[in-house]
């Protein structure tokens, strides 16, 4: 059997250290200054080294190349720690590294070149247990490394996470969607057949009320539902089912009181308004005042119990931007709720008194205006929605 | 003469509310699906009240049916307004064959308004 041949060369890898940004380079300087340390070698060098492989850091980042590959060369002996790299090295990088490494294949010439830099290892050899805890030291993380692989891990996660929240969404909207509408028929029968009722039915006799009752629920049904397909409407809805005009958004918010007037009187709410002005912008007047009604409406339900009573509106014009702000003096929202206002079927209301469809809808709404629509809030005292529309061009204003 | 109309639906609580609603007002003919309704519809009919999606003959194909001999009655195509049918709807409208919407589901003082409002006055 022919012996093995002594050039016969092995190369085990330890490690790819990544050259990503400037917290790379100090975790880089970091691992190899431990490997130095565990190999044996003086603070002295190892100081130097490390501060050789930042450098070498530095000029892979600034020449966009990547990463450090750490191993080591066997061939029957001596052992060599390999480092291989791509890099074209400024003469003072040269000079160094050529000063500190005992090999180096490759040419310091080229350009962007391949090179490969050997030390030869003081050690006989190199048992089992250094290897291993060369590769761990060169695999360690730093805190600050794990922290930020945490949190990409967490913001890939919750990406995801609201990704399939959306497809949810998506998917129980176009089902109840579909369901509303079979619903259209037999809800039809129903009202039809109590109306039938109720009129040969004397309004004296006992059942007549409840009769009235059976027809008033049915047509809370009839609005459900009309609400329910607006939403998936409005989900499907393209652009040329959207009409808008160039209107003043100051009646529209008047309209919109007016119809709450009698709640407004009944709860004494104080509505406050500023002192209105002129401002246009691309509406579809029937959508924006559904919108309008039902924060409007929202910031009254918030105030039942409450002490204070009161309706600010305001309507702001910025550089290209139109706000309505909506603020309440009531219960306010918690921070776990607010980020979920907008979420279809979410609602805080009690069983039968909403859909959790209102503020999603005002969203899309919002939406295919090509605005935004924002809510703060502080518990206990206020709530307040901005409706961000884009302004027009002042020519009419 | 007393007054004649035709409600073509496959659900039976929407034939049975337009008779309901209607009982004082006229008389009330009912189909159960797109082909017995342009049957029915040879006979002379005052109104036409077609449902849209119903299982064979649509309402849009019934419509059309019907309106190749019949010109004049008013037919109300009653629907809950599918996205589905908006196209066939339009194409309807583009061939310029007359009928009008009604969106479901319809209360009986509606059903009642809208036929005493093409009978012209209350009729018996």
């Amino acid at each position: 059997m022919r012996p093995a041949s002594p050039y016969a060369i092995k190369t085990t890898e330890l490690s790819r250290l990544v050259v990503a940004d400037e917290n790379s380079v100090f975790e880089i300087r970091t691992k190899i200054s431990r490997l130095f340390t565990l190999l044996g070698y003086d603070s002295f060098y190892t100081t130097y080294i490390s501060t050789l492989f930042s450098d070498i850091c530095r000029e892979i980042l600034f020449q966009k190349t990547s990463a450090i590959e750490v191993g080591i060369r066997s061939s029957s002996k001596p052992y060599f720690l390999k480092f291989s790299f791509f890099l074209k090295p400024s003469d003072n990088l040269k000079r160094r590294i050529k000063c500190f490494f005992d090999e180096v294949e490759g040419s310091l010439k080229s350009k962007n070149g391949a090179l490969k830099v050997f030390l030869n290892l003081s050690q006989e050899s190199l048992s089992g247990k250094t290897l291993k805890k060369m590769q761990d030291v060169l695999s360690f993380k730093s805190k600050e490394e794990l922290y930020r692989e945490l949190e990409k891990t967490y913001t890939q996660l919750n990406a995801s996470k609201k990704m399939a929240q959306l497809e949810k969404m998506s998917a129980v909207g176009t089902l109840s969607a579909g369901i509303a509408h079979e619903l259209n028929n037999p809800l039809m029968g129903i009202i039809n057949f109590v109306q039938y009722c109720i009129k040969h039915t004397p309004p004296e006799d006992k059942r007549y009320a409840i009769l009235e009752d059976a027809k008033h629920e049915a047509l809370r049904c009839v609005g459900l539902i009309q609400n329910l397909l607006s939403f998936s409407r409005l989900e499907e809805g393209g652009p040329e089912d959207f009409i808008t005009e160039n209107l003043n958004i100051v009646p529209i918010v008047d309209e919109a009181l007016k119809l709450l007037l009698y709640r407004i009187e009944k709860e004494k709410v104080h509505v406050v308004r500023d002192k209105s002005m002129h401002v246009m912008a691309s509406i579809n007047r029937n959508q924006i005042k559904q919108v309008l009604l039902n924060i409007l409406s929202n910031g009254l339900d918030a105030m039942k119990i409450s002490q204070k009573k009161i309706l600010e509106i305001r309507i702001l014009k910025e550089e290209n931007t139109l706000s309505v702000v909506v603020t309440d003096t009531g219960v306010g929202i918690s921070a776990d709720t607010l980020v979920r206002v907008f979420d279809p079927f979410f609602t805080t209301k009690p069983v039968g008194q909403g859909t959790g469809l209102g503020l999603s809808i005002c969203q899309n709404i919002i939406k295919k205006h090509s605005g935004e629509i924002k809510v703060s809030s502080e518990k206990g005292k206020w709530t307040a929605f901005d409706i961000r529309l884009p302004l027009i061009r002042s020519e009419n204003a | 003469m007393p007054k004649k109309i035709l409600v073509i639906d496959d659900e039976s609580s929407v034939r049975k509310s337009f008779v309901l609603a209607l009982e004082d007002v006229c008389q009330v003919e009912t189909a159960e699906s797109g082909e017995e309704g342009v049957k029915k519809a040879k006979q002379k009919f005052d109104i036409i009240f077609c449902d849209l999606k119903m299982p064979g003959l649509s309402g849009v194909e019934t419509v059309r049916l019907i309106r190749k001999k019949d010109k004049k009655t008013p037919i109300f195509i009653v629907t809950a307004f599918s996205k589905t049918y908006t196209d066939e709807l339009k194409d309807l409208q583009n061939d310029k064959v007359e009928f009008q919407l009604m969106s479901k589901p319809l209360p009986s003082e509606q059903i009642v308004a809208v036929v005493e409002g093409v009978l012209g006055g209350r009729v018996s």
